[in-house]
């Protein structure tokens, strides 16, 4: 996948949040994002970005998401705050929290906007985006280590997860839950459920379950 | 089911979920600011539900959500809430800053002596938000109502007012509603012209291919926005009998699984053209009037909707008006379907001309 996508979908991460207002946005939210982009790619009927990430007790983060974020910080896009670095299983891994310069980007985002190959991706993201916004500050990147996919009981760490099923392949663990909230929009409101909905559902049922960890 | 999931992943534990948050991203095609109006709408709902009072005292939703750059002086600062919008947190005696989508923000607290025209002018002059988007939950002559200021508290002639406590939605009602979106968005290409158009080009009659989709868009976006979200409205979900174009619905604020179908509207749009130019054959046009009462019925019974429109935009040249109907009426009133027909002129001068001749 080219670095390109993963420079378009860090902008695009940064900015929904910027309009969501949990900004600037640390790290972990925007590798969470970009993890739940992927993770329920399906429904969205996106192609993932990452089709697998390693398991570790953290939040997953994508290698390439990060070479993406530190050239866009390195082009003035983006702008880097309250940088430290934290040890994480022996290593030191970077925290921030990052802004958009939204005038530097204007130029982007114009391109972006009114272009219909991305619109699928920049709604996606958005939603998706907005509805971690409302688990705060603190909850909101530790959304994926209860996502179903990730929380599997039966991967261990330091194991690749996958995070999308091919066509004739068994659904993730968080595809049917997916599929799972749909039966039950079907069965109790006799009507599927839009993307977005079922993204907020997702989302709400991860926070729930991060106040449990 | 998630499997070997345990309780976390049970169907029980998702249908809790789906019971307390239904609804929420359903209107993430909308604009920004329907998004908002109708967020707070279904927060204000939801709180009523679980008890909590309101009073002449506004409860003020501003559409700000990072910190304003001052001092909020004697008034406390309150932490953000994370899911305001699932309506946990008591809203009442407070100004609220939050996004768009209503699922975050923080509140400072109203003073003993505050009126609403201290509170307005606090957050026009004192914190220079008086136009940004505003939003207004208090009780007023008795009834809880919500009113929308758009252009902020500054511009307080233009605002929308709507009851929270209503509960019945009638056709006559919608229909009347959706003349007020065709006068004001649809009639010609000029009150189109800052959507896109259902005109490919207007002098020859030819429309876009995708004019129907358009149209329920529009729809969509003018109905939620005149009950600012006290009705949901959804467009275009697969059933047994096929998609249904528009269809109003209202959940209740305590269980949102629990929803009344209010209305169902069935939308077919007439031509002179196809949108490559080609004549399209008036037998067509005759046949989707009647197929769209099929529809309109089957949808209605498919999905227990309590009544049920067909809605007709007529993009050809002649006037038809009603007449469009002509042997079909029986069979609308015997289904109990409502028949409604507006014209979409291809330009002012032939709608002044109908205006002139008399047409409403």
């Amino acid at each position: 996948m080219s670095l390109l996508r993963y420079q378009v979908r860090s902008l695009m991460i940064v900015r929904a949040f910027e309009r969501g207002a949990l900004y600037p946005v640390p790290l972990d939210a925007i590798h969470t994002v970009s993890y739940l982009a992927d993770a329920l790619a399906t429904s969205w009927r996106l192609k993932p970005l990452d089709n697998a990430v390693l398991k570790t007790q953290w939040v997953p983060r994508s290698q390439p998401l990060q070479t993406a974020v530190d050239r866009l910080t390195g082009m003035g896009l983006i702008r880097a705050t309250k940088v430290e670095y934290v040890v994480r299983d022996s290593r030191h891994a970077l925290q921030a929290e990052y802004a958009v310069d939204l005038d530097r980007a204007a130029d982007v985002f114009a391109v972006l906007d009114g272009d219909s190959e991305w619109i699928a991706e920049n709604t996606a993201i958005g939603e998706i985006s907005f509805a971690v916004t409302a688990m705060g500050r603190e909850r909101a990147p530790r959304a994926v280590l209860v996502d179903a996919s990730y929380s599997d009981p039966l991967l261990d760490n330091n194991n690749v997860l996958s995070l999308s099923s091919g066509i004739d392949d068994e659904p993730t663990r968080t595809e049917s839950a997916g599929r799972s909230l749909g039966a039950i929009a079907k069965e109790r409101v006799g009507h599927a459920l839009t993307p977005a909905e079922l993204t907020s559902l997702y989302v709400r049922h991860l926070y729930a379950l991060s106040g449990e960890a | 089911m998630v499997a070997d999931s345990g309780s976390q992943w049970s169907v029980e534990k998702l249908e809790g979920r789906f019971v307390a948050s239904y609804g929420v991203g359903s209107d993430a095609d909308l604009p920004e600011l329907i998004r908002f109006i109708r967020g707070v709408t279904e927060l204000a709902r939801s709180r009523h539900a679980r008890g909590e009072e309101f009073t002449e005292q506004p409860v003020i939703f501003v559409l700000h959500p990072k910190e304003p750059a001052v001092d909020f002086g004697a008034r406390s600062r309150n932490p953000r809430v994370p899911m305001l919008d699932q309506g946990d947190s008591s809203i009442g005696g407070l100004i609220w800053f939050v996004n768009h989508v209503v699922n975050d923000g923080f509140s400072v607290a109203q003073l003993d002596n505050d009126s609403p025209a201290t509170l307005f002018s606090y957050i026009s002059r004192d914190l220079g938000l008086g136009s940004t988007a505003a939003a207004v939950v208090s009780k007023m002559d008795g009834e809880f109502v919500v009113r929308f200021y758009p252009n902020g508290l500054d511009d307080p002639d233009t605002c929308v007012r709507q009851s929270l406590e209503v509960s019945r939605l009638d056709c006559g009602e919608v229909l009347d509603v959706l003349d007020g979106i065709w006068r004001n968005e649809l009639v010609t290409p000029l009150a189109q012209g800052h959507v896109s158009s259902t005109w490919s080009d207007p002098s020859k009659l030819i429309p876009i291919k995708e004019a129907e989709l358009l149209v329920q868009r529009i729809l969509k976006i003018g109905l939620t926005a005149r009950y600012l979200g006290v009705f949901k409205v959804h467009q275009e979900h697969a059933g047994a009998s096929g998609r249904f174009d528009l269809l109003i619905e209202q959940p209740d604020p305590a269980d949102r699984s629990r929803v009344t179908k209010h209305v169902l509207l069935e939308l077919k749009v007439l031509r002179e053209k196809r949108s490559t130019g080609s004549t399209f054959p008036p037998a067509e046009n005759v046949a989707a009037i009647r197929k769209g009462i099929i529809q309109a019925v089957s949808y209605r019974d498919e999905w227990d909707v309590k009544a049920c429109a067909l809605c007709v935009f007529d993009m050809r040249k002649e006037v038809e008006g009603s007449a469009a109907f002509d042997g079909v009426e029986t069979e609308a009133m015997h289904n109990s379907v409502d028949l409604w027909i507006r014209h979409l002129f291809p330009d002012s001068d032939s709608y002044r001309e109908y205006q002139y001749a008399g047409g409403s």
